[in-house]
């Protein structure tokens, strides 16, 4: 009958445009893979007129993505730990960084240069279980980070970069604690002892920020029979808190809550307005958006296109990334044109990374080097050094120089027509789009009769798997820079003898050497020479052509209204300071 | 019956075993690193001693093995780092429970009261439209309707909370408000699949000699549809219902996650994207335990609802 | 003798996808009280339809045209449904051709009988269980205590019609339609059930439509025979009229193509070539034209109507108009009846 038919094709018409329209909600995610978390940062909003001031509750609706343990000795994402107290703490004040003593009672000093540190604890402390908090309970902290048996994740932070004597030998079972470069002094005093000596930035941003104590008591109650495992924040009950905040409340998957800890020594000076900041679990972005647009969530990261949109609204502020994300090249690869140094030189300076990031990213800014400009090297940003400046300019797009060097290999190559393989990850659209604008721009630049670029997707790990076999001609990817105040520490995976390489075919000593001198060596405490030193690491890496860096991953949040941020400027490590954010009215 | 019982028990064990290996197995194959990108290759090193995955393949089997069968699940490697595998799905099934039970409360008297109308009502346009309805549910995935759902109704007409309400551990009516969408988005499918079943299997009913013995009788129509034909066609639904009951512990992957609920359905996929070997083949498990045993209980209902299997493989007499 | 079925010139035609098909062209019959009539004819004859428009069982899609159907005075097709309800068990029961479909197959029989009794006639349920008991053992199941209780696949064949026949009787009705009730069942089987029909009429004093393409059945059962042919009546009278002295050329040919006792192995049975009519587009004239041996001019073009034998016995065929050339019956059937005459006649004799 007539109606059926009808109906039927009206119904097949409407599948196949949900089939069409599903998939593009499905593949568009944000360019933050795995690892980066978006930061709940907060920033100050620039009110003229000084309103009645707010007295009601000063509670923050964030966000965030599950948290897998409160176990600070295991959980990777080390800034949002919030419950937890460390040495010192990183604070903004009047826009700038400043360091205060946390559960130290002063900053940690040093007599011989940089290898030996005195650290006092502060009188007075207790756990959120009403333990005390002493110099004890961080020696214990150390015993059991490094402990062989339990395998801790952040174990390195006590031998990488800083390095504590034997504390890398105690974990691999091959010291006695006895060894290790921790001394308890007395209930309220540690010294610490380091094989190379550490500048005082290094020691308060590793040393003094990434080791959180843990409340022995609990640890002990939740450890197995055969101390290999202890379960200690896995749950609300086995999750003591000794920082700023208080966890109080913390369902799986759901949301976490935390209090005001009003026993802390930094809320008692009077850092910390919120009353309690409240992170709900939301992993869709479309979610996110509806929310935070409804005025229900006080930050939300904008997507590209919110992006242009908002970027002049006083409510958005753009992050400063760590990363810079690109291409590696596989100068070993057995395609031979990979092996011309000039092609990938080549491929460096004709790589569209202007265009990219207008046309796919948007909020993101293109990169030409290799050091991202959210990097602190000693005393100011890297990228604003003269040397930064200097190699910036250096490798900057060059269309013209692209073609001239292309040439070249291709003449060295035996003429013959060329073509290469550029991995990329599936199920990301962004990287889609940037992989498909390289294709034409490349096959036009060089010449589509000499050139062929073709595309293959893979699942992230499979790509990371065919980097670290050399299985690849080009590869997107990205290689973290864990910390930003030691670039240095993150450019270990270019060297000859480092674990876990990708395979590029770079192999410099001079670079290691440079390297070394760097982290441990003469210049370890020398800003200026680092500077420069790192300068030439990256010369060297861009010069060899294993890495095209395309763009900066600055995400940009966008804040409520009612969110008063504690500095102006984003800041190194601490962003926008979250723990110190202000609420100015009622949500 | 017990024996019968007994023996689908013991071949359900096999099958388990089986499954179990092949997850072991398979799962070995995923690329991944349990170290993370960028970790110190001593950590990754230290990682893989503590899990074996140093060992020789067949090795590290009669390990798992032997640890599986003392109830020792293994704790989750990524995912939650250190926590016990058993204790994670422990505590995300009541969420999850707690929602489908709802969900399957609406699922079933609607399913069939639309899958009765329609069969009593044939090539009317209330068969018509309840066909449609249940082409356009069986045809747009799950996730369109939630995201859609929570669009127009907690965005555009803010009548929902965009998440389901976690504050409390207790039962309130606004925690049940927040319930109502997800509950919704969940049941789409169920109800589709319920009327369908129904309607073809009322109509057939309808049409038997049976009904028409019934009327001749001088039942009316009511009487005997009610009486006899609901009675036959409710038979072979458990084929239908019982496998949605097994379901309640299986969660929704995507409705967990658009509506913010801390349940099972993504533990799998979650899982098996981190390498968390231990948790993804104790959810696979999970999975299959669940499957295996509605199989069977959808084969002994038969026994139970149907008298002709019930009495029947007894005599026949003259 | 009292009519207490009437049924005339009843037109009915379903609403098939490729059409309306005319299953019934103008039916005429009465049934008389206490007397059982036999409907016989080959299968899409409209045998069935007819007893179904009756009992007002005919599916959605048929349509009656035209017609009266009197039941003891009253016009069954004026009443509504819920008054025909009244009469349908109650006045006019109906036994249905196949039991092991005709039964619910998942309630248990016992509670099929007394269905009707608590539901229409509010009986107690003590009450209505004794008497389907009574029921039960009056049609011959043996053991019906213990049978009560069991379900239709636990009976044979046989005795799950009398079940049927036993749910039938359930409400007393006066008016008993049996659909082919012996088709389904063996030999042996089908005596047993006859037998059970004959008794059971006498008991009661009902009046039995009885639907069939058996002869012998016919021959066992009925008082009188309409016989059907493409929704027509083509001939009707006493079962000794149509059997010892047919007219029509179907009947004829319906006798002739029965095996008797006398038929050798490797004798030829006599067919009737070709195949019912298509009822979508039935024929002009008379429909057994194109089949029939017999056929004039005039049976392609203009329907017969029923011509008088006797004051019992009518046949809608053009050769007994009085115009038409004088026709024989077969040679070999005259000589069969001839047969069965002296056989019956030494038997009551």
């Amino acid at each position: 009958m007539k109606i059926k038919r009808i109906l039927a094709l009206a119904l097949a018409c409407m599948m196949m445009l949900t089939a069409c329209g599903s998939n593009e909600t499905e593949t568009e995610t944000e360019t933050n893979t795995t690892t980066e978390n978006t930061q709940t940062e907060t920033e100050t909003e620039t009110e003229e007129e000084e309103v009645e001031e707010y007295t009601g509750p000063k509670d923050y609706r964030g966000w965030t993505t599950s948290r897998a343990t409160f176990n600070p000795q295991m959980y990777t994402n080390s800034k949002t730990i919030m419950n937890a107290g460390t040495l010192v703490a990183a604070l903004a004040e009047n826009d700038e960084l400043v360091w205060y003593p946390h559960h130290a009672s002063e900053l940690p000093t040093t007599t011989d240069g940089g290898t030996t540190w005195t650290v006092k604890i502060r009188e007075g402390l207790v756990w959120s279980t009403g333990t005390a908090l002493d110099a004890t309970d961080y020696e214990y902290t150390f015993k059991m980070l490094l402990d062989p048996k339990l395998v801790n994740k952040n174990a390195a932070y006590a031998y990488d970069p800083v390095v504590i004597v034997n504390a890398k030998e105690y974990s691999q079972g091959n010291a006695n604690w006895e060894d290790v470069g921790v001394k308890l002094v007395n209930d309220h005093e540690l010294q610490i002892t380091l094989q190379y000596p550490a500048s005082e930035l290094d020691f308060y941003s590793m040393i003094g920020s990434l080791i959180w104590p843990v409340e022995e008591e609990t640890y002990e109650a939740c450890m197995n029979a055969d101390r290999t495992s202890t379960t200690y924040g896995t749950t609300l009950d086995t999750t003591p808190s000794s920082g700023m905040f208080v966890v109080s409340e913390w369902v799986t998957d759901g949301y976490e809550k935390f209090v005001r800890n009003e026993n802390d020594p930094l809320v008692k000076e009077g850092w910390v307005k919120l009353d309690s900041y409240t992170s709900r679990y939301i992993s869709q972005n479309a979610t996110r958006a509806e929310m935070f647009w409804a005025g229900e969530l006080d930050n939300h990261s904008l997507t590209g296109d919110d992006y242009l949109q908002y970027k002049n609204d006083p409510r958005a502020h753009s992050l400063l990334s760590a990363n810079v994300w690109g291409y590696f090249m596989n100068g070993a690869s057995k395609n031979t044109i990979m092996q011309q140094k000039d092609f990938r030189n080549a491929l460096h300076y004709g790589t569209p990374r202007e265009t990219i990031c207008e046309d796919v990213y948007k909020l993101y800014p293109a990169a030409p080097a290799l050091i991202s400009t959210g990097i602190y090297a000693g005393d100011g940003y890297y990228r604003d050094t003269e040397a930064g400046k200097a190699i910036a300019e250096k490798y900057a797009t060059d269309y013209d120089k692209a073609v001239e060097l292309f040439n070249k290999a291709y003449e060295a190559n035996g003429g013959q027509p060329v073509s290469v393989e550029y991995i990329y990850f599936e199920g990301q659209e962004d990287q889609k789009r940037q992989a498909e604008i390289l294709q034409e721009h490349f096959e036009n630049l060089f010449g589509s009769d000499r050139f062929t670029l073709t595309l293959r997707a893979c699942p992230p790990a499979s790509a990371y798997d065919l980097y670290r076999a050399g299985e690849y001609d080009l590869g997107l990817g990205v290689r973290l820079m864990g910390n930003v105040f030691n670039p240095w520490s993150g450019l270990n995976v270019w060297k000859q003898d480092y674990a876990d390489p990708y395979i590029t075919g770079f192999a410099s000593d001079e670079y290691d050497q440079l390297w070394f001198d760097c982290m441990y060596g003469d210049i370890a405490t020398d800003t200026a020479a680092k500077v420069e030193a790192l300068a030439k690491m990256e010369e060297l890496l861009l010069d060899y052509g294993c890495f095209v860096p395309v763009m900066q991953n600055n995400n940009c949040v966008m804040y409520h209204e009612r969110v008063e941020l504690a500095t102006e400027n984003y800041l190194p490590f601490i962003g926008f300071s979250t723990n110190q954010t202000d609420l100015i009215a009622a949500a | 019956m017990l024996k019968y019982i007994l023996k689908r028990v013991a071949a359900m064990a096999l099958t388990l075993f089986i499954i179990l290996s092949l997850s072991f197995f398979a799962i070995r194959l995923i690329p991944g690193d349990i170290a993370g990108q960028g970790a110190a290759p001593e950590l990754k090193a230290a990682l893989e001693a503590r899990y074996h995955l140093d060992k020789p393949l067949l090795e590290q089997y009669v390990i798992f093995l032997k640890n599986f069968l003392s109830f020792d699940f293994g704790e989750s490697i990524n995912l939650y780092p250190r926590r016990p595998v058993f204790q994670i799905i422990r505590d995300k099934i009541p969420t999850t429970l707690q929602l489908n039970i709802f969900s399957l409360a609406l699922t079933i008297p609607i399913g069939l009261a639309c899958g009765i109308a329609a069969a009593l009502k044939k090539n009317t346009w209330v068969d018509y439209a309840i066909s449609a309805m249940v082409v356009f549910n069986v045809s747009i995935p799950s996730f369109v309707f939630a995201t859609v759902m929570q669009y127009i109704f907690c965005y555009k007409l803010e009548w929902f909370p965009f998440l389901l309400e976690l504050e409390d551990s207790s039962f309130s009516l606004s925690k049940f408000w927040s319930m109502i969408l997800p509950i919704l988005a969940l049941s789409f499918g169920g109800i589709s699949t319920i009327t369908r079943y129904m309607r073809a299997e009322l109509f057939e009913a309808l049409n038997s000699e049976y009904m028409l013995l019934s009327k001749s009788k001088g039942l009316s129509k009511l009487q005997s549809t009610l009486r006899h034909a609901l009675r036959n066609s409710f038979i072979p639904l458990c084929n239908v219902i019982i496998p949605m009951f097994m379901n309640l512990l299986g969660g929704s992957m995507v409705v967990e996650n658009i509506f913010g609920i801390p349940g099972i359905g993504s533990l799998t996929s979650a899982s098996i994207q981190t390498s968390d070997y231990y948790l993804t083949i104790a959810v696979l498990f999970f999975y299959s335990c669940i499957s295996l045993t509605s199989m069977l209980l959808v084969d002994l209902s038969y026994g139970i609802v149907d008298p002709r299997i019930r009495i029947g493989g007894g005599k026949v007499r003259e | 003798m009292e009519r207490i079925l009437e049924v005339k010139d009843l037109h009915i035609h379903f609403n098939a996808f490729a059409g309306a098909v005319k299953a019934i062209r103008g039916v005429s019959f009465h049934l008389n009280k206490g007397e059982t009539l036999a409907i016989v004819g080959e299968s899409g004859s409209g045998k069935s339809v007819t007893t179904k428009a009756v009992t007002r069982i005919l599916p959605d899609n048929a349509v009656i045209d035209n017609g009266e159907i009197t039941y003891k005075g009253m016009d069954l097709l004026a009443m509504t449904e819920k008054e025909f309800n009244n009469i349908r068990g109650n006045e006019i029961g109906l036994i249905f051709q196949d039991p092991l479909s005709a039964l619910d197959p998942v309630m248990k029989i016992g509670k099929q009988i007394t269905e009707t009794l608590i539901l229409k006639q509010k009986m107690p349920k003590k009450e209505a269980e004794a008497r389907a008991l009574e029921l039960m053992k009056a049609v011959g199941i043996p053991n019906a205590e213990q049978r009560f209780h069991e379900y239709p696949f636990q009976f044979s064949g046989g005795m799950r019609q009398r079940i049927v026949i036993a749910i039938a009787l359930a409400s007393n009705p006066q008016l008993l339609i049996c659909d082919e009730p012996t088709t389904a069942l063996d030999v042996t089987i089908q005596s047993q059930i006859l037998e059970l029909i004959k008794k059971i009429q006498k008991e009661r004093n009902l009046s039995v439509i009885f639907i069939t393409h058996d002869l012998g059945v016919v021959a066992n059962m009925a008082d009188r025979v309409d016989v059907m042919y493409a929704g027509k009546i083509v001939e009707e009278g006493t079962v000794e009229d149509i059997f010892y002295d047919p007219k029509h050329p179907y009947t004829w040919s319906l006798l002739a193509s029965m095996p008797n006792l006398d038929t050798k192995g490797g004798d030829e049975l006599m067919v009737i070539p070709g195949t019912p009519p298509n009822m979508l587009y039935p024929p002009k004239g008379d429909a057994f034209a194109p089949r029939n041996h017999y056929a004039m001019k005039i049976d392609f073009d203009r329907e017969p109507p029923m011509f008088k034998v006797s004051d019992t016995h009518y046949a809608a065929t053009w050769l007994l108009h009085p115009d038409a050339p004088k026709v024989e019956m077969p040679a070999h059937l005259k000589h069969r009846i001839e047969l069965q005459l002296k056989e019956a006649e030494k038997y009551n004799g």
